[in-house]
């Protein structure tokens, strides 16, 4: 699959997507409304202190806002659950027939979907960052290819999730249930709603072995200034190497999968 | 030369068996019993380059297994298939480079966005020229009388025009194997011309092996040169039409094999 074939299966989910205004306008007001109440949750947190928890109140909007782009790109991938129903249905074949790599086809149709949301998310960070007074280390020059880094890479390890639970379906008929578990997820323990450094110390050594933090926390962190360029490194060790941990894992269970692809009716 | 060539080809499918009801739901659950159907039993048949055949069976008779198993969806549990030269299930670029499928109920065209603009990826998926591509659409779309149909949202057409532009989706890339499974379910006494003329004239012109499966008597005895009659996963004949039609009855035999079920 060459690279114009990516970049027209990216058009075509736009404009798939563009079909459906109702439901881009609905998902731009809930996001706008979860960051009002975000902020209104988090000025109550910090009245009175200047720190909570190691997390400095001057980093607190650039945190809300940046968090909710994380969260909006990342979470829901529509076409995951599609693409579980079309195995189950047989539709799949439409794939198969093809003479296309599924996993960059499914990641074009991913980028496809969240163009608007990142588009949008751009815009409003840009505003912030030289209009509305967003702290000095929030998106500087020195940090910003580090932050499109650790962002990009985040989205490819959930591609890879996703990917992974796409695939799972060929042996599981009931996978819905591991989607849901993972936007759930990434949605409280990703650290893009609270900080990371805020909950129990039990659970965050719990969250240190999976990939989580590496979802969220780290590109938030980059993007705000507070990860020392050591840190920077090994988190992106770390991601490197659930990045090929997923990938292996991905490639032996499709082709498993395929053998067993059961493609019932018609 | 020959196009696909089959030996004792077979595929078995698992499935769950339970009773109805919430208790068997909850039993399945925990202790899930299995069923094992050969839906395609120790098949053998070859097809030539250039062959029209009909595949005909019952609902179940294992047409579509047959046919998912030549357009390499399905893995063969038992025997050996070679189509083009390729086996199937390895599905390399340049086999599926080579065929094209269509399927009566399932679609492969974009149903938000027009036809076109599938067209277009698909081109750009199959290596095509664009212009080319555009011109071959242009003269598609003018042979089964969907021009007007392009720039209209998928979702938006009727059985007959939808049938149509996935016909013209399966072809832009000129298939040398064309697989059609039931492409004129559910159609109209004119839609179903539009389509075999279509069928008949391409064969001609490329030169393609095309394999149909249809419940459609017409489909067949208007199409196809060689025919192929499953029934419950076995070849219960091979051979061409003519040879069929004149030990008996073409309409009555293929009814009586169906009614056995």
């Amino acid at each position: 699959m060459n690279l114009k074939t990516f970049r027209k299966v990216i058009r075509n989910s736009v404009l798939s997507d563009i079909e459906y205004r109702f439901d881009y306008l609905v998902l731009l007001l809930s996001t706008v409304l979860t960051l009002v109440m975000e902020w209104a949750v988090f000025k109550h947190v910090f009245e009175g202190r200047e720190v909570v928890g190691g997390f400095p109140k001057t980093h607190a909007f650039a945190f809300i806002l940046f968090g909710m782009a994380i969260r909006t790109t990342q979470v829901l991938w529509g076409n995951t659950f599609e693409m579980i129903d079309e195995i189950r249905d047989g539709t799949f074949r439409r794939y198969l027939l093809q003479p296309i790599f599924h996993p960059f086809y499914f990641l074009a149709r991913s980028i496809g979907s969240k163009i608007n949301s990142i588009i949008a998310i751009t815009v409003i960070c840009l505003v912030y960052k030289f209009a509305l007074g967003a702290p000095e280390s929030f998106l500087t020059l020195s940090n910003l290819i580090p932050t499109l880094l650790s962002f990009a890479i985040s989205c490819l390890i959930l591609w890879s999730v996703y990917l992974c639970i796409i695939y799972i379906s060929f042996y599981l008929e009931e996978s819905h249930f591991l989607i849901m578990t993972v936007n759930i997820s990434i949605g409280i323990f990703s650290g893009t709603l609270l900080p990371l450094s805020w909950l129990p110390p039990w659970l965050k050594t719990v969250l240190q072995f999976t990939p989580l933090p590496l979802l969220g926390d780290w590109p938030l962190k980059t993007a705000l200034g507070l990860l020392s360029y050591q840190d920077f490194l090994n988190q992106l060790l770390l991601a490197g190497g659930w990045l090929v941990l997923m990938n292996v894992f991905i490639s032996i269970i499709y082709k498993k999968g395929m053998k067993r692809y059961e493609a019932f009716g018609g | 030369m020959l196009s696909i060539e089959a030996h004792n080809l077979g595929r078995q499918f698992k499935t769950r068996k339970r009773k109805e009801g919430l208790s068997s739901a909850l039993q399945s659950f925990f202790k899930p019993q299995w069923q094992f159907k050969n839906a395609v039993k120790d098949v053998t048949f070859e097809i030539e380059q250039g062959e029209i055949v009909g595949l005909v069976g019952a609902n179940g008779a294992g047409k579509t297994t047959l046919l998912k198993m030549i357009a390499g969806l399905l893995h063969p549990t038992h025997g050996t298939l070679v189509s083009l030269g390729y086996t199937p299930h390895e599905r390399n670029h340049s086999y599926l480079k080579q065929i094209g499928m269509v399927m009566g109920q399932k679609s492969q065209l974009w149903v938000d966005i027009p036809a076109w603009d599938t067209y277009m990826l698909l081109a750009d998926i199959y290596d095509l020229d664009p212009a080319k591509a555009r011109a071959r659409v242009e003269l598609l779309a003018k042979q089964f009388r969907v021009h007007e149909q392009l720039g209209v949202q998928v979702r938006r057409l009727s059985l007959g025009e939808r049938m149509k532009l996935e016909i013209i989706a399966s072809v832009l890339h000129e298939p040398k194997v064309l697989i059609l499974d039931e492409p004129t379910i559910g159609l109209d006494v004119l839609a179903k011309d539009v389509i075999r003329n279509f069928v008949l004239e391409y064969n001609k012109n490329e030169n393609t092996s095309i394999i149909l499966s249809s419940h459609d008597m017409e489909d067949i005895s208007e199409l196809c040169d060689k025919l192929l009659v499953i029934n419950k996963g076995e070849l219960v004949y091979k051979g061409t039409l003519d040879e069929f039609s004149k030990n008996q009855n073409l309409k009555q035999r293929i009814q009586s094999i169906i009614s056995e079920e």
